[in-house]
């Protein structure tokens, strides 16, 4: 498909925009210009199908064991129409596995309930464009969940989180199959480095898709509509493109262009928190709110790491969203530090394919400088110390560093362990700490405290500090809980892994 | 002149074919003239007698780069008569033949030829992109293929009537059965069920077996105005219905998957004006590129009712004792489908399959089908062709009465 082909039709593929015909009831995918039922032009209405937890069925299905060349890399796969409310729509189904065996199609893929995905489809080649769309995967009704608008009820006078959305792979890969595949010792990392397990996306999930499916769980937490959101950051070290914004595919695909601005941050795995002051800012300043009522910050990465490296056993992926503004704030911000110097423990030059980093290097005078270098200087302008907190959250490269600098500021491992989830999820990098913020949130009482601490190699450390509101407790039925998310997870051997990571050549 | 010949679109005097194959010798011009020339002979005629053409083709432009065949095909018969190309993917030959009967109606040309033509196999590494362009720019985004929409028929017929993977390989060793006294079949060569059942998945549950092959091969059929057809043949075979139909592109457009409305209209049009019924029909040529293509066709034809399709033809292929056709006992008769092996064994050329059906119709009312001949009790008075472009989105339906 040519560049201007996919541009054109993108709100469809991206937002499943549709028709309904108003005069003789009749529904439409792709949205059309004339009913053909009833040659009505004038009262054929657009339709989004993702929005409202719209929930389908498949109607029929095929799993494609010869595609054309242009969806090679994704064989095989299942190509499909499924039923949304009386619009078939076609599609793909995800998350589904194809064995060398005949797929039940009419048994097992006809009337399965599916839920939206943004996924990639395909790729124009090696230097081509990617070309994304909606895919449906077998529903987890546990998780998903119906959102309508949110009422507001309070609009404070300073601006803090509105909305948080995590969004975290259905698949995952174990310690042992990683040291298994090198021939190392998976204890050194279970009890060295605190390390067990890893969520890992499917072959077609990418930065891209992270962001998008947090976006969209932040803003249904929320309940605003997404023309609301002014500005987005996505940060991130592994974005789908070298040059080409990951924040216009988001800022389209949760439908909040073009009246929005943005653009992609890259700092390591402080890429996102990074942009948190510039969040809030924007909506707290006299003449900037006018035009930012909410902003949108994204820490998201399928995390590179050389096959067999240390970095293979704990890099992880998925996507975490934050929204800022003044209504129904559920945590307020009070107050911000950052601290900063050059220092190369961590980093990837233009042609190559894996990060290079400094080994023992990493420790000390990096990470544990600069966390703690950040945390003292806040807690010292908040005049508070580790115990006017309620929890503290850190940048998490294994499950060892966290714990290490938490108990050198005085804290508890109870105000650790809420939001330490690397143990479990892999370092997802850009989205690392904010993942810790947002268990944390899940769990957390109105009126706590929350420190939260970010390290980004190279490097630096941005500190804030948080206390949450009743609007927190009041929205939380519409999240879903990170922890939630990880249940259930189905593994991948390091074979498949290997092939959804890329690093798997062919 | 008969009434039947009065009413009748136009008169065939003459078919030729190529063998289906894989030909690597031949070009598309090779194939196109060797069938010409083979109808010409079998009309009695020379070329210079034909006063224009009619080409269908679906993919010359993508798969060996040739656009613009009427004028390939001009530059090697070195005439400057009007040649119309005419596309309609998988039915390109079945809408030339339809415009070649309005011609020859009209009263425009006295005697007009009508080529299929497809070269697939040179490309073999393109083919199903090719191919795929006779789907929706919707679907192939999704990856879907050819066998995969089909695919989604098949898997939504099984889902609503309870159709059987056995039933729809039996489609196959019927045609396959057909096949093996046709010197230009692709696969002369009977088939158990246990090879399509177990055949590769190309896309489940569409296993390679209820494929037709790719193909190369033409066909060419001459027509001439009926009230001068005596002059060239004792036995001119008069197309006496034409109907073809449209639906939309994209399978997921549409209500209903387990049959197609472009079958089912062209079907209806046909009939209607060649005065016949669904008893009246000996022979008929279906457009089976996939076995569930069979099944849904004789369902939009009324020959069975709606998701009887199956289990009707299991029982007719699972009981069949004999060596040559396998009849099958319809309520409104006993007729023969696919009589030379259907697109599955016969093979499937894309471009040449719609005026193949026509050869293959020609030859068993004129009786010269030579060893597949086919033996019904009554005389072969009707022959029908369905041809079907992409997933339905395109058909037409012919009948041929002697």
């Amino acid at each position: 498909m040519s560049v201007p082909y996919v541009r054109r039709n993108l709100e469809s593929r991206y937002r499943l925009i549709a028709s309904h015909c108003e005069t003789c009831n009749g529904n439409y995918f792709p949205k059309r210009k004339i009913c053909p039922k009833c040659g009505n032009n004038d009262h054929l209405k657009e339709v989004s199908l993702i929005e409202n937890g719209h929930l389908g069925y498949v109607f029929s299905a095929s799993a494609i064991r010869h595609p054309a060349t242009t969806h090679t890399r994704y064989a095989p796969y299942i190509s499909a129409v499924v039923e949304l409310d009386g619009y078939k729509v076609p599609t793909m189904i995800t998350d589904f596995e194809i064995s060398s065996d005949e797929v039940d199609i009419v048994n097992d893929i006809i009337g399965m309930a599916i839920e939206p995905v943004f996924r990639r489809i395909t790729e124009q080649g090696e230097e081509g464009v990617i070309e994304y769309g909606m895919k449906f995967r077998p529903s987890q009704s546990s998780l998903f969940k119906e959102y309508g608008p949110y009422t507001p009820k309070k609009i404070s006078r300073k601006a803090g989180l509105v909305s948080y959305g995590v969004y975290l792979p259905r698949y995952k890969v174990t310690v042992e199959q990683i040291s298994k595949t090198f021939g190392t010792n998976a204890e050194t990392y279970r009890r060295g480095l605190a390390l067990e397990e890893k969520g890992v996306g499917n072959l077609d999930e990418d930065t891209g898709t992270y962001s998008v499916e947090a976006a969209r769980r932040a803003i249904n937490h929320a309940g605003i509509d997404p023309q609301k959101i002014d500005r987005i950051w996505v940060g991130s070290e592994s974005p789908p493109y070298a040059v080409k914004p990951t924040t216009t595919i988001v800022a389209e695909a949760i439908g909040a262009t073009p009246y929005v601005g943005g653009s992609d941050r890259e700092f390591a795995c402080k890429a996102a928190t990074d942009a948190i002051p510039d969040a809030i800012a924007l909506v707290n300043d006299e003449l900037m709110s006018k035009t930012h009522e909410y902003t949108m910050v994204i820490g998201s990465d399928k995390a590179q790491a050389r096959p067999g490296d240390p970095l293979d056993y704990s890099v992880g992926e998925g996507g975490v969203a934050l929204i800022f503004g003044k209504t129904d704030v559920i945590a307020e911000p009070l107050g911000v530090a950052s601290y900063l110097t050059d220092t190369p423990d961590f980093w990837r030059r233009e042609t190559a394919k894996f990060p290079s980093h400094g080994g023992r290097f990493t420790g000390d005078p990096s990470y544990f400088k600069h966390v703690l270098g950040a945390a003292k200087k806040l807690m010292s302008d908040l005049e508070m110390t580790s115990k006017d907190f309620n929890y503290v959250v850190f940048h998490q490269p294994n499950g060892k560093f966290p714990i290490r600098a938490g108990t050198k500021l005085g804290f508890e491992i109870e105000q650790i362990k809420p939001g330490l989830m690397v143990t479990k999820c892999g370092n997802l990098y850009s989205g690392s700490s904010p993942l810790g913020f947002a268990a944390t949130l899940d769990i957390a009482q109105d009126n706590e405290k929350i420190l939260l601490v970010s390290y980004g190699s190279g490097a630096g450390s941005d500190a804030s500090a948080w206390i949450t509101t009743e609007a927190l407790l009041e929205k939380r039925e519409r999240t879903i809980p990170v922890r939630d998310q990880i249940e259930g997870r189905k593994e991948m051997d390091y074979l498949q892994y290997a092939r959804s990571k890329g690093t798997l050549m062919f | 002149m008969t009434v039947r010949a009065s009413r009748a679109y136009a008169a065939i005097i003459g078919c030729g074919r190529t063998k289906f194959s894989e030909l690597w010798d031949d070009s598309m011009s090779d194939l196109m003239l060797d069938s010409l020339i083979s109808a010409l002979k079998t009309a009695d005629i020379e070329f210079k007698d034909i006063e224009a053409m009619f080409v269908g083709n679906f993919i010359a432009a993508k798969i060996i780069d040739q656009g613009l065949v009427a004028g390939e095909l001009a530059q090697s018969l070195g005439t400057h008569i009007p040649i119309f190309r005419l596309e309609g993917a998988c039915a390109s030959a079945g809408l030339a033949f339809y415009n070649a009967c309005l011609g020859i109606k009209s009263g425009k040309f006295d005697i007009v030829a009508v080529t299929g033509v497809e070269k697939m196999t040179d490309r073999g590494e393109i083919v199903t992109d090719a191919l795929a362009a006779a789907a929706s720019n919707w679907e192939r985004f999704y990856g879907n293929t050819f066998p995969g929409l089909y695919a989604n028929i098949m898997a939504r017929h099984m889902y609503e009537y309870g159709t059987t993977r056995e039933q729809l390989a039996m489609v196959s060793v019927k045609n396959h059965q057909h096949a093996i006294n046709n010197k230009f079949a692709q696969y002369p060569f009977p088939i158990k069920i246990d090879s399509v059942l177990k055949s590769p998945l190309v896309a489940d549950p569409i296993r390679l077996l209820d494929c037709s092959p790719v193909s190369d091969g033409a066909s060419s059929v001459i027509l001439c105005n009926p009230e001068i057809a005596k002059r060239y043949t004792e036995t001119p075979v008069y197309v006496t219905g034409a109907g073809a139909a449209t639906d939309a592109l994209a399978l997921f457009a549409r209500e209903d998957f387990t049959g197609l409305t472009a079958t089912k209209l062209a079907a209806q049009q046909a009939f209607t004006e060649a005065k016949i019924e669904q008893k009246d029909v000996n022979i008929l040529e279906l457009h089976d590129c996939f076995t569930i293509e069979e099944v849904t066709a004789l369902e939009d034809m009324k020959f069975v009712e709606k998701g009887e399709g199956g289990p009707f033809i299991g029982e007719a292929v699972d009981s069949f004792k004999g060596s040559k056709h396998i009849v099958y006992p319809c309520l409104s008769g006993e007729i023969v489908v696919n009589c030379g092996g259907g697109l599955k064994a016969d093979g499937h050329p894309v471009g040449a399959t719609g005026s193949r059906q026509i050869c293959e119709l020609w030859e068993q009312l004129v009786g010269i089908a030579g060893k597949k001949q086919v033996d019904l009790d009554t005389d072969l008075t009707t022959g029908v062709a369905h041809n079907i472009g992409g997933t339905g989105g395109v058909g037409s339906v012919h009948v041929l009465q002697i």
